[in-house]
């Protein structure tokens, strides 16, 4: 119940649209769509309303996404580009929240738009509906049409946080917000407040709702979700509920100040916030400080180093929840709301009961009991950090759930059966095998089921695009570090004068080689660009994928026959044995999996792996004891659907293996599912 | 954004099925063009009345899927006037799910709110649920109480109206944030609308 991304993604982009601008008095409406058949209507009637929220000036292109929630509250983003040289907007409809991937296509569309013949650009949105979602960390790439460059759409790594430049929507929070307001908003939607962005550009406004998002990794914002809020919605800023929503500033305005009550606003272009709380000072203050001090060290942030700081403070604040657990043999695994918050400093207790009280947590244990309970435990960053944090619990717990994990293989392996078998028929038939699952000491209310739901997807955009472009020569520059901290000085100059960018490229060239592959902020992509070099003078990609591959060994649903394969037991050298063996299940298929992490690699991994290695080295070796590697935990794709080991290995280069993963996808995915539940 | 000069946040709860968002539809049918529920995850209807010549605005939250909670949390309702919760007369595990409702709602909501228990599908035939149960059980819990049908329109506009009333009364005696702090004319004391004579909301508090 937690993810708000869909499972079973069938198809890159649901839909596209060509959307016309409003005119005098009529409404913005939809000249044209691929493909012609989409008819969801809800959708349909609402994309023009998001894609023209407020009365929109443009000077250059600008992208910004829109989020839809359907009734069972997943999200399907839609990713707009706005052209002054046109009167449409362009929109992808897509369940995928891949930001950079997305604005790309949109830049081909364009061109092939504005150059093209519409028979191409149908041929092109063809093919590209109709390629396989690529496995997470594997690319597709796919030509365009008179053109020399090929629309490359990379699947983000599992495990990636999203890291800074290249993730567009962190990056413009991170230049838009100082460190302290990000840190009030954090602790805001901790609280589940009533929060309201305002920008006067779309692009920003979207950007930075949707990496406020991503920072409470591994939470999940359960509430009312709209990155960009149409004028129409007005009313929807008085809901009594918490929400996050980002309004274009010219609407705010509308609203009477006395009806939205208690509200947190944060004005992303002053960088200023409002707020009838003090929730970062009701935080427990250990964990601010250490997070003050982790967003302080600038040179540090580039990356996922922001990301990291923020998740470091969850995992302080909720890390201890795995002392509050119940393990006996046989049984399911509980927790206990009390032993969590006795477990803690006297200093955090006050905070954590009310913690309990939100629904933001309610669903992160809840989620986590479904890991642990069906054998799935420890197995994303936020366990990897959890351990680091706190070696002793963690690695008490460890043992004990090895030996919880061991005694219910060997006793009542029909236990993770039957929750598997469930899972295959997603959805209705979930709750019987949850029955056991129960939170302690709460009863369940009306309706019992603990509906069981793919561990989830952080909550938000990947970065993709590595763009190939100028990033032959960095610089080398041992002051590199130094000069990070100008870099916010340095951007807050350029935005003011925002002419400049443009003289360097003309609007109107229709098809300028830089306008279709570059997002259309020059400002902030000069930036990024500079940053690159001056940031990363010499670390070369790191590519995880080259490791030798161990897989997360607690995954149970990773081998054919269960009943020899003990992960906890075995030792690393027989792990790569086991997943050549584990590597036939799918992934991407429906059902238990490891959470998924779309992030993109970042390019410069290196300074982080350090780091981390020293933090944990001592837990990691303990950890190892248990045949339990973390290091490696990034690499391990889990066992890609197409089971050889050779897609992971070659998953860097943008091959064009389309076919092979379609099959991969599809047919071995479906056979494994059947073997497994056949060996009974 | 119209005129108005109190505007009251409703919100209702209930199992699935119970008739939650018939009601919503029956009493502001044809004044509000359903909303966006299906692509924002929650809609609301909005209808102003008129009580006592004072323009209320009601606003009648309906969270599509708040099913999804396994257990509705304080956040919820921190900031509604009254809470609607309702009950299928005919179906008795809708009722039996109360008191779980009823304990979240003391658990988390402030007790200023505005508390209405209501028994939906009164058209029904088989009804399992006898009128003075419910009754017993919203007096005992310190609740309004009605019967309605959403179906035949039978209670519904009393009930929205009886609420509006009552918000408005608790504004003016200062219970409430006030809209508009300049125009105080405290005149009647009638807090009912309508005919009051076979009234089914039975005042329990």
């Amino acid at each position: 119940m937690g993810s708000r991304l869909r499972d079973n993604v069938q198809h890159l982009f649901e839909c596209f649209c060509e959307v016309a601008a409003p005119l005098a008095e009529k409404p913005p409406w939809i000249l044209q769509k691929y493909p012609t058949t989409f008819s969801d209507e809800e959708i349909l009637k609402s994309v023009p309303k998001f894609a023209y929220p407020c009365e929109i000036e443009n000077l250059m292109v600008q992208h910004f996404s829109f989020v839809l929630t359907s009734i069972d509250s997943k999200w399907t983003f839609g990713f707009c580009r706005h052209d002054p040289k046109t009167d449409t907007a362009l929109v992808i409809l897509s369940a995928l929240p891949w930001h950079e991937i997305f604005y790309k296509l949109l830049n081909n569309i364009a061109t092939l738009m504005s150059n093209g013949t519409g028979e191409d650009l149908w041929k092109f949105l063809e093919t590209v509906y109709k390629s396989p979602v690529p496995i997470p960390g594997s690319s597709i790439s796919i030509p365009v049409p008179n053109s020399k460059v090929n629309f490359v759409c990379q699947s983000p790594k599992q495990f990636q946080l999203p890291s800074i430049p290249e993730n567009r929507n962190l990056t413009e929070y991170y230049s838009a917000v100082d460190a302290h307001n990000m840190m009030i908003i954090f602790a805001s939607m901790l609280y589940e407040r009533r929060i309201i962005f305002i920008s006067k550009r779309l692009s920003r406004l979207s950007a930075c709702v949707q990496a406020c998002n991503a920072l409470i990794y591994p939470m999940i914002w359960q509430h009312i979700y709209i990155p960009v809020l149409p004028l129409s919605l007005i009313d929807y800023l008085l809901a009594p509920m918490p929400f996050l929503i980002g309004v274009p500033t010219p609407t705010l305005q509308r609203v009477r100040k006395s009806d939205l009550g208690e509200v947190v606003i944060l004005d992303a272009d002053v960088n200023t916030i409002e707020s009838p709380f003090q929730d970062l000072e009701s935080l427990p203050q250990d964990v601010v400080t250490n997070l003050k001090k982790a967003l302080r060290n600038r040179s540090a942030l580039l990356g996922d180093g922001v990301s990291r700081a923020f998740l470091r403070a969850l995992v302080q604040l909720t890390a201890g929840y795995r002392d509050a657990l119940t393990l006996e043999q046989g049984q399911s695994i509980t927790f206990n709301q009390n032993a969590f918050v006795e477990s803690r400093p006297s200093s955090m207790q006050p905070f954590l009961r009310k913690m309990l009280e939100l629904q933001i947590f309610q669903q992160f244990i809840e989620e986590r009991l479904n890991m642990l309970n069906s054998g799935l435990g420890f197995s994303d960053e936020f366990e990897m950090e959890a351990c680091s944090y706190s070696a002793k619990s963690g690695s008490k717990f460890m043992q004990q759930y090895r030996e919880w994990t061991y005694a219910m293989r060997k006793e009542s392996s029909a236990f993770f059966r039957s929750v598997k078998d469930k899972v295959k028929d997603k959805g209705k038939d979930m709750k019987t095998a949850y029955k056991g699952l129960k939170w302690k000491g709460r009863s369940n209310r009306n309706d019992t089921s603990m509906r069981f739901h793919q561990p989830r997807s952080a909550p938000s955009s990947p970065t993709s695009d590595r763009r190939p472009i100028d990033f032959t020569s960095p610089p080398k520059s041992p002051n590199g570090f130094t000069a990070t901290t100008s870099y916010r000085k340095d951007l807050r100059l350029r935005n003011s004068n925002f002419t400049d960018p443009r003289k360097q490229y003309s609007p109107l060239s229709p098809s300028s080689p830089e306008e279709s592959d570059s997002p259309p902020e020059r400002v902030n992509i000069d930036l990024m660009q500079e940053l690159r070099h001056v940031i990363f003078p010499n670390s070369p990609p790191v590519d995880r994928t080259e490791s030798p591959e161990v897989p997360d060994l607690i995954r149970l649903d990773s081998t054919t026959s269960s009943d020899d394969f003990d992960p906890l037991l075995s030792k690393s050298s027989e792990c790569s044995k086991q997943m050549t063996q584990s590597l036939n299940i799918p992934e991407m298929s429906e059902g238990l999996s490891n959470p998924l992490y779309p992030y993109f690699q970042p390019l410069h991994k290196s300074n982080d792996k350090q780091q981390r290695s020293s933090d944990s080295a001592g837990d990691l070796d303990l950890l190892q004891a248990y045949g339990l590697d973390f290091n490696k935990f990034n690499i391990s794709n889990g066992g890609s659907p197409s089971k050889n080991s050779t897609v992971c290995n070659t998953s860097e280069s943008s091959i064009n293996i389309g076919s092979t993963f379609s099959l991969g996808l599809n047919t071995p995915a479906i056979k494994s599912q059947n073997n497994w539940t056949k060996f009974e | 954004m119209e005129d108005y000069k109190f505007l009251f946040k409703v919100v209702l709860v209930g199992n699935a099925g119970v008739g939650k968002t018939c009601l919503v539809r029956r009493f502001t049918q044809g004044l509000f063009p359903p909303g966006q529920g299906a692509t924002i995850g929650v809609d609301f209807m909005i209808k102003t009345v008129e009580v006592e010549n004072e323009k209320v605005k009601l606003q009648i939250w309906d969270t599509a899927g708040q099913e999804r909670f396994r257990s509705i949390t304080q956040s919820y309702y921190r900031s509604a006037h009254a809470l609607i919760l309702v009950y299928d007369i005919s179906c008795q595990p809708t009722f039996d799910c109360l008191p779980d409702w009823l304990r979240e709602i003391e658990e988390y909501a402030s007790n200023k709110v505005l508390r209405i228990l209501v028994g939906n599908k009164i058209d029904r035939e088989d009804r399992e649920i006898p009128t003075h149960v419910g009754e017993d059980f919203a007096q005992r819990h310190g609740m309004y109480f009605l019967e309605t049908s959403a179906k035949e329109a039978e209670n519904v506009e009393r009930l929205f109206m009886e609420i509006a009333a009552e918000l408005m009364e608790q504004a003016r005696s200062k219970e409430l944030p006030r809209y508009e702090t300049n125009t105080t004319s405290i005149n009647g004391k009638t807090t009912s609308i309508g005919d009051t004579s076979n009234c089914g909301c039975s005042r329990l508090s």
